[in-house]
């Protein structure tokens, strides 16, 4: 037996009780999908977002477009390359749309409620927020480029093959290669410059060890 | 010497060319300082990027969230699934016929019919068809005359024989009380998956469900032959009443000293729905016309220290209910025997009808584009819904072998 987690009407638990497939074929393959990808997905968004309810949030967003879109009757291979996609755009545009930057006490509050590395829960609290810090200007960058570009760049650092890229890009598998090398060629310019805008000139130093 | 570009030098350092490729560039490279040059170059940028984007750490352990999220999904499709005209979300037909299963689900494109109504045809087919699977829940309970005998241990308490309409409103069903665990707690038997599986042949559906599916005998011209068969799991769900929980809420709502019984802590509902077969037929385009449904009777059952009195006077006492649908459920005498029907105020009409002499009630939208039949024999519940008219589903009913 399940609790409900949510609070939910009477009508709805009278649906679903008595629910009978309200799309014969998809419904099944749709749950199917939902329990194998899930977890994957939500690791993806979560990784790349700030806000693990966030990250449930666009999840579930992208398996309510999945459920109405062509493409859920499709291979599995495409299904889940289609949601990577998703949910990697909808993680970046989300945090591009929170309206007010929070207060530095509120963005170490909120720390308690992102998920980091074990590596990362080493460092002490200011460490943290400097690294977080970091993210937001590393996903400034890749919102500056184009959304192919970006989301090609993350899907490969999320691990996902060339062969599942270009199904979520809907490119030949042989481009990848080139639309990789070009948005990572991208990618370092803007950080180049950005770094040196920040850094009064310097190209190098400051927290940008990394390069 | 042809170089190689840059996109197949960096595949291959993604290990991701073909092995012929790779030994070509492998020669290659071995003869050409540009192309080692360049290869170099690419390498630099991949681990600089990489590092960079390793501010984002990977996360091994997230929280198992799959099931809410099921759940939360599953609520919005439903949702859609009985929205209001009003409502800003709805079905659009394109949605739903974009979907997989092209010979069902094709494009209705060159039907002459004004779009409005085939958009109430495509909503209240589904929500007509819903509703001939309803299920008592606790409206079953609030049905119960006053001074009836409680019985204490575990007993069935229902079996369907009738059925009556009851009508909410589709701007507000329950707004108030539309949680139920303000008062409770509520679970609900399954998978977070789908409860629904298709089936090959009546045979195996019959297997799966454990009663012996019935079929048409005669149907409309216009539907084809074979129907989609599938079979949906039994589910069930339990309400238990939780006094904290309820004398919170009651006093949020304004009750300065709610006092709930003691015994009432705890009392269990048990609704359990049966596995039960849908037969789904289209006509010769492959649109969907036609759905047939069948369940054996839904049981409810009660344990706990609260008689069913007791459970039905806090019920019913509940603040919040909509008072118009709560009457008509008192008003149904014979409640033990009755599966109320809810069916939105003012956008369904509905008449009890007579089927191979048992009761049954059809139900149709306004425009009576479709309509439902839903009747009951020997133990069993059956209902059929689709675009026929009143006569048309009357003649399938009665040739259902």
């Amino acid at each position: 037996m399940v609790p409900l987690s949510r609070g939910r009407g009477v009508r709805e638990v009278y649906a679903k009780v008595t629910m009978f497939p309200l799309r014969p074929g998809v419904d099944e393959i749709f749950a199917e999908r939902f329990r194998r990808y899930y977890g994957d997905l939500f690791r993806l968004g979560a990784r790349y977002s700030e806000d693990i309810d966030e990250a449930d949030d666009v999840v579930q967003e992208a398996f309510w477009r999945l459920y109405h879109d062509p493409v859920v009757a499709r291979p599995d291979r495409e299904v889940y390359a289609w949601l990577s996609r998703v949910v990697v755009n909808l993680t970046l545009n989300a945090t591009r749309g929170r309206r007010r930057e929070k207060t530095r006490l509120e963005k170490i509050a909120s720390l308690a409620k992102s998920l980091s590395s074990t590596a990362e829960n080493e460092l002490n609290p200011a460490e943290q927020l400097v690294r977080r810090e970091q993210r937001i200007a590393v996903r400034e960058v890749l919102l500056a480029m184009s959304e192919r570009a970006r989301t090609c760049l993350i899907l490969r650092h999320s691990g996902l093959s060339y062969a599942e890229i270009s199904s979520a890009l809907l490119v030949a598998p042989g481009s990848v290669g080139t639309l990789l090398a070009r948005a990572e060629r991208e990618f370092a310019q803007r950080w180049a410059l950005r770094s040196s805008h920040v850094n009064g000139g310097q190209v190098l130093g400051g927290d940008n060890d990394e390069l | 010497m042809n170089c190689e570009s840059d996109g197949t030098l960096r595949a291959y350092l993604d290990a991701e060319c073909e092995p012929a490729v790779a030994a070509r560039i492998d020669a290659h490279l071995a003869e050409c300082p540009d192309c080692e040059h360049r290869i170099a170059e690419l390498q630099l940028l991949a681990k600089t990027v990489d590092s960079l984007l390793s501010a984002f750490p990977h996360v091994e352990i997230v929280p198992d969230r799959r099931q809410g999220a099921w759940d939360a999904v599953e609520s919005r499709l439903l949702e859609r699934a009985f929205a209001s005209p009003k409502s800003s979300e709805r079905y659009r037909v394109e949605e739903v016929v974009s979907g997989a299963n092209s010979s069902i689900w094709r494009n209705r494109g060159q039907r002459e019919i004004p779009t409005m109504i085939r958009n109430t045809v495509m909503r209240h087919s589904r929500s007509a068809v819903a509703a001939l699977l309803a299920v008592v829940l606790v409206a079953g309970v609030l049905a119960m005359p006053a001074g009836q005998a409680a019985a204490v241990s575990l007993l069935s308490i229902f079996r369907v024989q009738n059925f009556a309409v009851v009508t909410y409103d589709p701007g507000k069903p329950f707004e108030d009380m539309d949680n139920l665990e303000r008062v409770g707690t509520l679970e609900i038997s399954d998978r977070d998956g789908s409860n629904a599986t298709t089936v090959e042949s009546v045979a195996q559906a019959s297997e799966r469900v454990g009663f012996t599916v019935r079929t048409p005998s005669t149907l409309p011209a216009e539907v084809s032959g074979e129907p989609r068969i599938s079979v949906v799991r039994e589910s069930r769900a339990t309400f238990t009443v939780d006094r904290a929980k309820a004398e919170a809420y009651l006093r949020e709502q304004g009750e300065a000293n709610p006092s709930i019984p003691a015994e009432l802590d705890g009392t269990r509902l048990v609704v359990t729905v049966p596995a039960r077969a849908v037969l789904m037929y289209g006509d010769t385009n492959g649109q969907p016309v036609l759905v047939i449904g069948q369940i054996p009777s839904p049981t409810v059952a009660t344990e706990g220290g609260a008689s069913l009195e007791e459970l039905r006077t806090f019920l019913l006492g509940l603040p919040g209910l909509p008072e118009d649908t709560v009457a008509q459920l008192k008003a149904i005498d014979d409640w033990t025997t009755t599966m109320p029907i809810p069916l939105p105020r003012d956008r369904a009409i509905w008449r009890d009808v007579s089927v191979n002499g048992g009761p049954g009630l059809i139900v149709a939208d306004q425009t009576k584009a479709a309509g439902s039949l839903i009747w009951q024999s020997e133990g069993m519940v059956y209902g059929i819904a689709g675009q026929l008219g009143e006569d048309e589903l009357l003649d399938i009913a009665r040739g259902i072998r």
